[in-house]
């Protein structure tokens, strides 16, 4: 019996052994979101080259997503080792810049080049020069990774709060039925109110003080997109690769316009002090909230990109029906009050403008594995997703925003207008403000210092011990900066350094 | 023949061996060697020597951590034990005779069965400032006249942490006294109270010295889980200690040096020192715990050496 079982355990162990250097006829393809999943592009890969008398018939196609938080500490060791590692995966930029930096991508380019079905240098200027630039490897100047969307982000706004508060201002827009008025009001707002981090807090300011349950932005976090202050803002690092004095400089100033907004209660914040993503956050998109006083409290202003409009602001705005009611659904509706209600359309009193610097948010980027075995399956899968031209304009039409002009153009020739912003053309504003992006500043440190010097920032608007004073939050800041990322720590020279 | 079988032994036991080894010497050993590098995940490590260490000893964000850590946690298990002691005097005393210990042993132990993340996500929902449960309800019952900042402020939000991690886990405490209780001889707790001796005589007498292995076995366990107390303070606010950095916690810290600033090297050093606290105090609390014991075996072994000497 026992030479029975030690024989059992040596067959098991021999297979399961076996089983880990097997080669398989398998693409390998990870993300951190569903997108590839949920937009069908896996599936069309599936359909279109691995079916019978296909370029790769009978190839398995393996999906994971691994979550956001997890994504890179899980597939950076896969990477290095090389162990069960993806042959295409996605990242967003700061991802891109790590992955580019350790060498693991394939050289996109020369991909391009040997494709006898692409015409390279129509499809580079064809791209948005943000979305190529940002994956450009400073090393060899070749392109390791590429996007197929755009995420610019903007400031949405309703534009009959925005009305009644600045209404009798010089030069604000008066109502026209051309179909522009939502598009005139966003212009007027975004160069008068939203140019620059003040003036964010003096429009707060006068949102409240036209009355008093009324708030400009949810909340502080959404002034965070606008740390740089403008679009020619310094980089985090200085020429010599440590931490920018430039740029701690420039944040004083966001510093002290997220102090101007905040207020420990509401009643004394010129926000809403809500948590993003929390109910009222999303409450405030529709129509009023309560707190828990019971006071009732109304925002005007999400700051949001590309797809914040789709997921987040279209599916919870204000609805009216055909005589100009807001539709409401009681709670445990019946089907036909669902139906009504599916049925009213969105009030449409929704702008978008710009604020004191271009920004994104997100933004998915392809890459494949340098040392992949299926390269040839990866691009052929990366390209179905980026240089079919077809197959984009047609998913284009469900009001994402694509990375490539000749998509968009299509698209926006045959577009009506979005019912949301009150047949405002969001593609316009969008594409806008992608092209105000530049690349040349960013670091792969950008999103670990931004978290870390936000940190002080938080402390400081509080005024926590330790960030009292400007000095003091500076010096803390400094402390960590040490320990953390001791590589580009500056001795000195740096503002309040003491 | 004998020996043939003796080697099937090994056999047996070379499966736990091998995972003891690779999942828990080998990580111990590399995180000691990480201690001593800067690596940040994707590129090779490097040889840095103490200078982790160095960085270490002087951060004072380290030793905020290491008293939020200790603060969080005494608050919670004097809570934690003493509730779950008052709930055990009550429930076996002969004389209430409670009836239905099953029902309120599961009600108790329930909190501990729902998962960190939803506990987290519940507490954010019920202690929010401006637009939570809790402040709601006290202010339609005109208790309050102004919002209480249960997780805003450093004080109070360690002290909601305590008071959460006490509800996850007293009805564990209690289940583990309750059953050490039980193991007590019912009719030595009847004799004493024939001869006289009242509750609190009988608990500190009896029942007490009785359970006091349960008893050090729950300290010590409750001491190394709270401090590698992590869940809840990542999810409860920022996730880096807010409010002002009263809940970062040792393994908060350590965890966000890792995976969210890509800083093993330091995180690795972060680890070593806690595991030598942690030592420490074990080390500390098992003398004093244990300090008759200790006591009489020293004085033995005084007595033998002078018998020796003498003799």
């Amino acid at each position: 019996m026992k030479k029975v079982l030690l024989f059992l355990s040596v067959v098991v162990l021999a297979v399961s052994l076996a089983g880990c250097g097997k080669k398989e006829n398998k693409l390998v393809i990870w993300s951190f979101t569903d997108e590839l999943e949920t937009q069908g592009d896996i599936q069309y890969f599936k359909d279109n080259f691995t079916q019978e008398g296909q370029k790769y018939e009978g190839m398995e196609v393996e999906f994971v997503i691994v979550p956001t938080d997890d994504y890179l500490s899980k597939v950076m060791p896969a990477l290095r080792t090389g162990d069960g590692a993806p042959d295409v995966f996605t990242g967003e930029l700061d991802m891109v810049q790590n992955f580019m930096e350790a060498g693991y991508l394939a050289n996109l380019e020369e991909l391009m080049k040997a494709d006898e079905d692409l015409d390279f240098t129509a499809t580079k200027n064809d791209f948005q020069s943000y979305i190529w630039e940002s994956a450009v490897d400073p090393e060899d100047g070749n392109l390791k990774a590429l996007s197929w969307q755009v995420t610019p982000g903007a400031i949405f706004f309703k534009t009959d709060m925005a009305t009644a508060v600045w209404g009798d201002e010089t030069g604000f827009p008066t109502e026209s039925d051309d179909g522009n008025y939502n598009q005139n009001i966003s212009d007027w707002v975004s160069a008068n109110k939203f140019n620059s981090l003040d003036n964010l807090v003096v429009a707060s300011q006068e949102v409240k003080d036209y009355d008093s349950s009324w708030r400009l932005f949810p909340n502080d976090d959404a002034i965070r997109f606008f740390s740089r202050g403008s679009d020619d803002a310094s980089s985090w690092l200085a020429a010599d690769g440590k931490i920018s004095a430039d740029r701690l400089e420039e944040q004083e100033i966001y510093m002290e316009a997220v102090k101007g907004l905040y207020g420990e209660s509401i009643a004394d914040s010129l926000t809403a002090n809500i948590g993003e993503w929390s109910g009222e956050w999303f409450g405030g998109i529709g129509e009023n909230f309560e707190d828990a006083e019971g006071n009732t409290y109304q925002t005007m202003a999400y700051t949001l990109p590309t797809w914040g409009l789709f997921y987040v602001i279209a599916p919870n705005v204000e609805k009216v029906d055909a005589s100009g009611e807001t539709c409401s659904l009681p709670e445990n509706p019946t089907d036909q009050e669902q139906e009504d209600f599916d049925n009213c359309d969105p009030k449409g009193n929704w702008g978008m403008g710009s604020g004191p610097n271009s920004y994104y948010w997100g933004g998915t980027y392809l890459n494949i594995r340098k040392d992949s075995e299926m390269k040839d399956a990866a691009y052929d899968f990366v390209s179905s997703m980026l240089f079919d031209t077809e197959r984009m304009t047609a998913r284009a039409e469900n009001g994402d925003v694509y990375s490539r002009i000749s998509v968009m153009n299509e698209v926006m020739a045959e577009y009506e207008g979005n019912p949301v912003l009150g047949g405002m053309n969001h593609y316009q504003t969008f594409l806008a403000e992608a092209e105000k992006i530049s690349f040349d500043n960013v670091t792969k440190y950008d999103r670990q210092l931004d978290n870390l010097f936000g940190q002080y920032v938080t402390a400081y608007k509080k005024g926590e011990s330790g960030a009292e004073t400007l000095a003091e939050a500076f010096n803390s800041f400094y402390n960590e900066l040490e320990t953390t990322y001791n590589e580009i720590y500056r001795e000195s020279g740096l503002p309040y350094q003491e | 023949m004998e020996k043939q079988y003796a080697k099937y032994g090994y056999i047996f036991i070379t499966p736990f061996f091998l995972v003891f080894l690779i999942f828990s010497i080998y990580p111990i050993f590399y995180t000691l060697y990480l201690s001593f590098t800067d690596y940040n995940g994707f590129v090779d490590p490097i040889w840095i020597g103490l200078k982790n260490y160095k960085l270490v000893f002087g951060d004072a964000k380290f030793w905020k951590a290491l008293t939020n850590t200790i603060r969080i946690w005494g608050v919670n298990i004097v809570l934690q034990l003493g509730l779950a002691f008052i709930l055990v005097m009550i429930f076996s005393d002969l004389k209430y005779r409670i009836k239905g210990l099953k029902v309120f042993r599961i009600v108790f132990y329930l909190p501990n069965l729902i998962a960190a993340a939803s506990v987290a996500l519940i507490f954010v929902k019920l202690l929010n400032k401006d637009y939570g449960v809790v402040n709601t309800l006290l202010f339609r019952f005109n208790l309050i006249t102004k919002t209480i900042p249960w997780l805003e402020k450093s004080m109070l939000a360690q002290l909601s942490v305590s008071n959460i991690q006490t509800w996850m886990w007293f009805g564990n405490s209690f289940i583990l006294f309750m059953a050490a209780i039980q193991a007590v001889n019912k009719e030595t707790i009847e004799s004493a109270v024939i001869d006289g001796a009242g509750r609190l005589a009988i608990m500190r007498h009896i029942k007490l010295p009785l359970i006091k292995p349960i008893l050090i076995y729950v300290a010590i366990t409750g001491l190394i889980g709270g401090l590698q107390l992590f869940d809840i303070p990542l999810l409860i606010t920022d996730g880096y200690g807010a409010p002002e950095g009263g809940l970062n916690t040792v393994i908060l810290y350590l965890f966000n040096h890792a995976f969210k600033y890509g800083n093993f090297g330091y995180a690795a050093a972060i680890a070593y020192v806690l595991f030598v606290f942690i030592l420490l105090i074990s080390i500390i609390f098992l003398i004093i715990v244990n300090r008759s014991n200790i006591k009489e075996y020293l004085s033995l072994r005084r007595a033998r050496k002078e018998a020796k000497v003498n003799g």
